[in-house]
């Protein structure tokens, strides 16, 4: 074999991994943004404490804010706040980890916060359940084929 | 045309060929269960529809998730609760097909497997059991 027909074979397999990673990444963070968007927020506590991480799982504790909720009734001015402050803090979180993702290593999204299962399958009785893991993973197949059409139309 | 009434009914009549059902709460129904009833709740969770082939007339993709959380009486063995998670499970084992033919509709079973158990707000400890499904609809 030529070397100029191997140079080209082993062209094709950096290119093939590359983009491979590059839908990885985002198809990772795109989901992780999904979850963050469906996740509950009065004080913003469970929505900061999303921890992404690779190769293995972590814990990250976020202090939120105020409570939304005033003599029942949800104020959503405070619970926008929280958000943003919840989001400013995740939001970087997200970007760092998958970026440095790699095909090989799983990819983590975990929330050590004792309510979040309760926010996922039952909620309160003012809201119901948000399923927002749930939701989010029947996304998952449309994600990935976005990126991988994004990444591929690109020639 | 929408066709989550034919599929919730579908996945509502399996589950209800099971005998001896405990209590069972379906989505917007209130139900008492006393401290020593081990119930079940219901809820379907659709995906977004899809349209993975070519062409103006296609059948559409329906698929989601048929969400069955089994409520555990406090301090009552697991193994009860168990039992019924198997016997749901089993119920809604890969490959079964519901089919409503007055209304031409199928829907498959892909899966279906608990998850964790957790401690909700109630007390109660409770799994919840995914039953993936899928439909080809026709537009």
């Amino acid at each position: 074999m030529s070397k100029e027909f191997l140079n080209k074979i082993r062209q094709f397999r950096h290119k093939i991994e590359r983009r491979t990673t590059e839908v990885y990444r985002k198809s990772c963070a795109d989901v992780s943004y999904r979850i963050a968007d469906k996740t509950p927020v009065s004080k913003g506590t469970l929505l900061g404490s999303w921890s992404p991480s690779t190769p293995s799982r972590s814990r990250y504790n976020f202090e939120g804010g105020p409570s939304a909720w005033k003599k029942g009734i949800k104020d959503e001015s405070i619970a926008s706040a929280n958000r943003a402050r919840a989001m400013n803090d995740l939001g970087p979180r997200i970007e760092a980890v998958t970026a440095s993702l790699i095909k090989e290593n799983p990819y983590y999204f975990t929330n050590s916060v004792s309510y979040a299962r309760q926010a996922e399958y039952e909620g309160w009785n003012k809201t119901g359940p948000y399923y927002m893991v749930l939701r989010s993973k029947q996304e998952w197949y449309a994600i990935v084929n976005r990126f991988a059409k994004e990444v591929g139309a690109r020639g | 045309m929408a066709n989550y009434t034919e599929i919730n009914g579908l996945l509502n009549e399996r589950l209800a060929e099971l005998s001896n059902l405990p209590m069972w709460g379906r989505e917007n129904q209130y139900i008492e269960p006393e401290s020593d009833d081990l119930y079940l709740r219901t809820q379907l969770v659709s995906a977004e529809a899809e349209n993975p082939f070519l062409g103006a007339n296609v059948p559409t993709y329906e698929s989601g998730t048929f969400v069955v959380s089994v409520y555990l009486v406090d301090g009552r063995s697991w193994g009860y609760g168990y039992e019924w998670v198997d016997k749901i499970v089993e119920q809604f084992k890969r490959g079964t097909t519901l089919t409503n033919s007055s209304e031409d509709i199928t829907v498959r079973i892909r899966k279906a497997y608990p998850v964790a158990g957790f401690y909700g707000d109630n007390g109660r400890y409770i799994i919840p059991i995914h039953i993936e499904y899928f439909s080809y609809v026709d537009i």
